[in-house]
C-alpha cells in the first residue's frame, strides 16, 4: 500500500472561518501554565516537557501510540447516532463533532496487538461531544464485546467520557445495561478485561463499563467520578478538597488499581496480556 | 396534562411509597440491613419475604412518608452503601435461586463528597455487572421518578414497567434545561424533548407495560402485583441460562438498529 | 495540416506536444539523447530517433541530427519546445531552408527579440514603454552621461551577454567607475564584445506577461496576463494568471501594449510579452519569448484554450475563427513548477529513482509531467520535473486546491521542491499576492 505518511496535511483553515483569529499552534499546559508548541508535543506523548502533565489525546493518537504499529483493524467504523429523539439541534452538534473530531462518533473500536499480544481495542474521543455515550457509542462497545468473546480476546480499553449523551435521552441509559450485559458475559468466559481510564472518566460511563474491568488503571491525573466536580459544588455548596475525584484519590479510596504514566502504559499493558495469556514468564 | 406537569406528578408526595408496595404484596418481609463495608443506608430498602408462596428478594428505593422519614432516607437518594446493600441482596437472590423485585423511586444516587469518595460510579456499575448475570428473573417498576443511573441500578431487569404517570430520564429536566438550553425555566422545553413518559419508553421498547394508577392510586398497588404475579408464572417454565438471556437480549436491542 | 511533427525537445513539455498532436491525428517523431533512451515521451511518440550522446550540446542542441532525424522520418514540421534551439534563428532558418515548417515565428523575427538592444528599439517603435537605458556604451564618459539620464541604481549590461556575466550593479554615482571598468573588461574577454549598455535598475517590481496568439492573416489575440514574480535567482517558481496586483487599467494597458508589439512586428504564432511594473505602477517592457512557455498550462486554464494546438494550427496556416473580443477569462489559475532540487541544500538538483509516485488529480488539477514509476532522472538537463497546475473560480480557492494537491504529490526517491511550494502557498506574502521579484531573496534572508 501507499504509506499515510506520504501524504501531508494541507492544515487548511475551516472554509468560512477564514477570518476566525487564528488559532494559536500552542498549548498552555493547564498544570504548570507554560507554553508548548503542538507539533512538538506531538512527537512525544503529548506530556508536558516541564512538569509531565498528561494533557488530552484523541483516539487516534491513542491508537498510535498504544497498539503495534500497524496492527490496528478498526470495525464498527459506520456505527453512527440516528438522533433517536429527534432533540432539538442533535444533528448540528453531530455534524460539528464529525467535523472537529474526524471521527463518527465518541469511541474507536476494533482490535491489535500490544507487543505481539492480540487483544480487541476501544479508544474512547473527546474531541466528539466529550466522548458522550449515545446508542451507537454503546452499540459499538457492545458488538465490540461480543467480538472478542467470539474470537476469545482480552479487551483493552481507554474509556473517556461527560457521562451519558442527553440528546438521546433513555436511549443513551439503556446502554449502561446493553454494554454491561456484554461486559459479563466476556468475563465469565474467562477473558480478561483491563480499562485506563482518561481525564475525564464520568457519568453513565464511570457507572458502567469503565470499573467493571479486571484490572483498572488510570493515567495521572486523570479526573474520575460518578457525578462532575462541578455539579457536586452546586448541589453540596462546598469547596472540593485539593486533588478531589483525579486518579491519585481514586486510587486511595480503593477504586483504582494502579496509576501509569503515558510511557509505561504500552509496556505493562503488554506485560499484563502477557501474564494472563499462560504460558512462562 | 403536559410533559413537565407530568414530572412534578412523578414526583407528587401523594404517590405510595415503595414500603407501601412492599407491605402489600410481601409477606413476612424481613428487612435486612447494611452493606457489609461501610454503613446501612436507609434510602434502599432490601430484605426478602414471601410474594404469593414464592420467596423472593425484595429491594426498593424508598423516599420516605413525612419529613423526618425523608430526611433519613435521603428522599430516595441512595449512596454507594444503598446499591452495595442491594449488591449483596442480587448474590443472595442469585445463590438461593430467588426472582428478585424492585421497586424504584428516586430522583437519582446520591450527589456529594461522600458520595463520590466510597465510590458512587463504581457501585452502581457493579450492580449492572452483577444484574446482568443472574440467572433469576428480575422485575422492576418504576412508581413514581426513575432517575437515571440511581434507578437503572435497579433496572437491568427482565421486565421493567412503569405507573401511567412515573417518569424515567438519563437526566432530570431541569439538568437538562441547564445544560442544552443553558436557561434554567426551559423545564418544559426539556421535559419534552427528553421523552420522559411511560408512553414514550413503551414506545422505545425500554418498558414492557404501563400500570393504571387511578384517581388516589388505588389501582397501583394492585395492577403491580398482578404484573409481578403473572410474570414470575411465564419465567418458570424457562431455565436460568434462558432468563439470563432474555434479560442480554432486552438490553441489546435498545437504542437503536444498526444491521 | 501537418502529418507528421518532430518534437525536438525532452522531458514533459515534449509529452505536452506529442498528447497535442496525438488529438490532431499528427504523427509524431520524438528524438532523445542516450540518457533519454528510457523517457517517457520516447514511448508514447509513434517514432523515435537518437540523435546523440548525453550532453545537450551533443543531442538536444545538434542542429544536424535533428534536421536529418526530421527529414529521414518525413516529417513536415518541427516543434521546438522551449529551451534548447526554441529561440536559435539559425535553426529556424535551416528548417526552413530544408522545407521543414518551424513551428513559431520567421526566423528574423526570433533574431530581432533575441538581440536586447533590437528588441528595445522594435518596442519603443511600436509605442511600448522600456526599460530607461542606454546602449552601445563604449567608454566612461558615455556611461556617465547615460547614468545621469537614466538614475540610479542602474545595472551595466554586456550586449552579449547572458548566464548573469557581465552584468554590474550600480547603486550610485560612486560606484559607476569601477563598475563600468570591470564590466567592459568581462564582456570583451568572455564573449569577445565590449559592447555595452545600460538600463535602470528596478526593484521590488512584478514581472508581468501577456501570451499573445497570431495567425498569418494579422489576427493577433491577448491571452490575459501571468504573475511571474515569484523567483528564485531569476528562475521562476510559480505563476499565476490573472495577477491579484494589477488594476483593470494597468491590464487594459498591458494588452494595449502587446496588441501595440505583435502587430509591429508582423507575429505568427505563440509568443510572450514580459514587462515589469514597479510600485508607481509604471510598466516597462522587458523581453518577448517568441516560443511556447513552461507556464503555459496556466493561461489554458483561465481562458479555456489549447495554446500548444493552436501552435500548431497557425503554422500550418489555418486562420484563427476568433477575435480579441471573443476571449474572455474566467476564475483563477495557478502553477507551481516541481524542480528536482533539494530546498534544504540550497537547491542543489539531485537525481535518483522515482519509486513511488502518486499524481495529485480531481477536478481542474492538472499534472504535467515525464515521470513515471521507477523512471531514473537523468543528470544532463534542467532540473524541472512535473508542473502542478490548478484552476478555481477565486483565488482563494485556487491557492487551497494548490495546496491540497500539493500535500497529495508523492514523488518518492527524488528530492524536490513540492513541499517548498506548498508552503509558499501559506506565505502571507503571496497570499495577498503582493510579492514582487525580490521577494524569495528577502525571505530567505529573514530565515537566516
Amino acid at each position: 500500500m501507499i504509506e499515510k505518511s506520504l501524504f501531508r496535511d494541507p492544515n487548511l483553515r475551516l472554509e468560512g472561518q477564514e477570518d476566525a483569529p487564528e488559532k494559536v499552534p500552542v498549548s498552555t499546559c493547564p498544570r504548570c501554565r507554560k507554553n508548548q508548541e503542538l507539533p512538538a508535543l506531538a512527537q512525544g506523548l503529548f506530556l508536558c516537557p516541564r512538569c509531565g502533565y498528561h494533557f488530552k489525546i484523541n483516539a487516534r493518537d491513542r491508537i498510535g501510540m498504544t497498539l503495534d504499529e500497524g496492527s490496528f483493524r478498526e470495525m464498527g467504523k459506520r456505527i453512527a447516532s440516528k438522533d433517536p429523539l429527534s432533540f432539538p439541534g442533535y444533528k448540528e452538534k453531530l455534524e460539528q463533532a464529525r467535523g472537529q473530531s474526524g471521527e463518527h462518533e465518541a469511541v474507536i473500536t476494533g482490535a491489535g496487538s500490544i507487543f505481539g499480544q492480540p487483544c480487541a481495542f476501544f479508544a474512547m474521543e473527546y474531541q466528539f461531544m466529550m466522548g458522550s455515550m449515545g446508542a451507537a457509542v454503546g452499540e459499538k462497545l457492545t458488538r465490540l464485546f461480543e467480538r472478542a468473546l467470539e474470537r476469545r480476546l482480552p479487551v483493552v480499553g481507554y474509556p473517556l467520557s461527560g457521562g451519558a449523551r442527553v440528546q438521546e435521552g433513555i436511549h443513551s441509559l439503556m446502554q449502561m445495561a446493553k454494554v454491561s450485559g456484554a461486559v459479563r458475559r466476556h468475563a465469565d468466559s474467562g477473558l480478561l478485561y483491563i480499562a485506563v481510564l482518561c481525564d475525564a472518566t464520568t457519568g453513565g460511563v464511570a457507572a458502567s463499563f469503565a470499573l467493571q474491568a479486571d484490572i483498572i488503571l488510570a493515567e495521572p491525573g486523570a479526573l474520575v467520578g460518578f457525578a462532575g466536580p462541578r455539579v457536586i459544588e452546586q448541589t453540596t455548596r462546598q469547596k472540593l478538597p485539593e486533588g478531589f475525584q483525579r486518579a491519585e484519590f481514586q486510587m486511595e479510596k480503593g477504586f483504582v488499581g494502579k496509576i501509569v504514566r503515558r510511557r509505561e502504559q504500552r509496556e505493562l499493558l503488554g506485560l499484563l496480556l502477557r501474564m494472563h495469556a499462560g504460558g512462562p514468564a | 396534562m403536559n410533559a413537565y406537569q407530568r414530572v412534578l406528578a412523578a414526583r407528587s408526595n401523594q404517590r405510595p411509597d415503595a414500603m407501601r408496595y412492599i407491605n402489600f404484596m410481601i409477606s413476612d418481609f424481613v428487612e435486612l440491613h447494611g452493606d457489609r463495608r461501610f454503613a446501612d443506608d436507609a434510602a434502599m430498602v432490601a430484605g426478602l419475604g414471601y410474594f404469593g408462596n414464592r420467596c423472593v428478594t425484595v429491594l426498593g428505593l424508598e423516599k420516605g412518608v413525612d419529613t423526618p422519614d425523608r430526611l433519613k432516607r435521603n428522599f430516595g437518594s441512595a449512596q454507594p452503601e444503598g446499591y452495595r446493600k442491594s449488591l449483596w441482596h442480587l448474590r443472595q437472590a442469585e445463590k438461593f435461586s430467588r426472582p428478585v423485585l424492585c421497586f424504584i423511586d428516586t430522583a437519582g444516587a446520591a450527589c456529594g463528597v461522600g458520595a463520590e469518595e466510597r465510590g458512587q460510579g463504581q457501585a452502581i456499575a457493579e450492580n449492572l455487572w452483577e444484574m446482568m448475570g443472574l440467572k433469576v428473573p428480575v422485575l422492576s417498576v418504576i412508581i413514581g421518578e426513575g432517575g437515571s443511573g440511581g434507578a437503572l441500578a435497579l433496572a437491568a431487569a427482565n421486565r421493567v414497567w412503569m405507573l401511567e404517570n412515573a417518569v424515567y430520564s438519563v437526566l432530570s429536566p431541569e439538568g437538562a434545561a441547564s445544560i442544552i438550553y443553558k436557561d434554567a425555566g426551559k423545564v418544559l422545553q426539556a421535559s419534552e424533548a427528553l421523552r420522559m413518559s411511560a408512553q414514550d419508553m413503551l414506545s422505545f421498547g425500554v418498558i414492557e407495560g404501563i400500570l393504571p394508577e387511578g384517581k388516589d392510586f388505588e389501582l397501583a398497588l394492585p395492577a403491580v402485583r398482578d404484573a409481578f404475579d403473572e410474570a414470575l408464572k411465564s419465567f418458570e417454565r424457562l431455565t436460568g441460562e434462558d432468563i439470563r438471556r432474555q434479560r442480554y437480549e432486552r438490553f441489546r436491542g435498545l437504542g437503536g438498529d444498526w444491521t | 495540416m501537418f502529418a507528421k511533427i518532430l518534437i525536438a525537445n525532452r522531458g514533459e513539455i515534449a509529452v505536452r506536444v506529442i498528447r497535442a498532436c496525438k488529438e490532431m491525428g499528427i504523427r509524431t517523431v520524438a528524438v532523445y539523447s542516450e540518457a533519454d533512451r528510457e523517457a517517457l515521451h520516447v514511448s508514447l511518440a509513434d517514432e523515435s530517433i537518437c540523435v546523440g550522446p548525453a550532453p545537450s550540446a551533443l543531442s538536444y542542441l545538434n542542429q544536424e541530427a535533428l534536421l536529418s532525424a526530421a527529414l529521414n522520418t518525413g516529417c513536415e514540421a518541427v516543434h521546438p519546445g522551449y529551451g534548447f534551439l526554441s529561440e536559435n534563428p539559425g535553426f529556424a532558418s535551416l528548417c526552413s531552408e530544408n522545407g521543414l515548417k518551424f513551428i513559431g515565428p520567421s526566423a528574423e523575427t526570433i533574431r530581432r527579440m533575441g538581440n536586447k538592444d533590437e528588441a528595445k528599439r522594435a518596442m519603443a517603435a511600436a509605442g511600448v514603454p522600456v526599460i530607461p537605458g542606454r546602449e552601445d556604451i563604449k567608454d566612461l564618459s558615455q556611461a556617465q552621461k547615460a547614468a545621469q539620464e537614466i538614475g540610479f541604481p542602474l545595472l551595466i549590461k554586456a550586449r552579449s551577454g547572458g548566464g548573469g556575466r557581465g552584468i554590474r550593479r550600480v547603486k550610485g554615482p560612486e560606484a559607476l567607475d569601477h563598475a563600468f571598468t570591470e564590466a567592459a573588461f568581462e564582456a570583451q574577454s568572455c564573449f569577445s564584445d565590449p559592447a555595452l549598455y545600460m538600463e535602470k535598475l528596478l526593484t521590488d517590481v512584478k514581472h508581468v506577461e501577456v501570451q499573445v496568439l497570431c495567425d498569418s492573416r494579422g489576427n493577433a489575440v491577448c491571452f490575459g496576463e501571468r504573475d511571474c514574480s515569484m523567483q528564485r535567482k531569476h528562475q521562476k517558481i510559480l505563476e499565476e494568471s490573472p495577477c491579484a496586483a494589477i488594476s483593470p487599467q494597468q491590464r487594459a494597458k498591458l494588452m494595449k501594449y502587446a496588441r501595440q508589439a505583435v502587430r509591429a512586428l508582423r507575429y505568427e504564432g505563440v509568443g510572450t510579452l514580459e514587462f515589469l511594473m514597479d510600485t508607481q505602477g509604471n510598466i516597462y517592457f522587458m523581453e518577448m519569448n517568441t516560443r511556447l512557455q513552461v507556464e503555459h498550462p496556466v493561461t489554458e486554464f483561465v481562458c479555456g484554450i489549447d495554446l500548444v494546438k493552436w501552435q500548431i494550427r497557425t503554422a500550418a496556416g489555418i486562420h484563427l475563427p476568433f477575435r480579441q473580443k471573443d476571449i474572455s477569462t474566467l476564475g483563477h489559475a495557478i502553477e507551481c513548477r516541481i524542480n528536482a532540487e533539494d530546498p534544504a541544500k540550497g537547491f542543489a538538483p539531485g537525481g535518483g529513482t522515482v519509486d513511488i509516485l502518486h499524481i495529485p488529480g480531481g477536478p481542474w488539477v492538472r499534472f504535467d509531467t515525464a515521470l513515471y514509476q521507477g523512471y531514473s532522472l537523468p543528470l544532463h538537463y534542467d532540473s524541472l520535473i512535473a508542473k502542478l497546475i490548478v484552476f478555481a473560480p477565486t483565488r482563494t480557492e485556487a491557492i487551497r486546491k494548490m495546496l491540497s494537491a500539493l500535500c497529495e504529490t508523492v514523488i518518492e526517491g527524488v528530492d524536490h521542491t513540492a513541499l517548498f511550494q506548498a508552503e509558499l502557498m501559506t506565505d502571507p506574502g503571496f497570499e495577498d499576492g503582493s510579492y514582487t521579484t525580490d521577494y524569495l531573496a528577502s525571505r530567505r534572508a529573514m530565515d537566516d
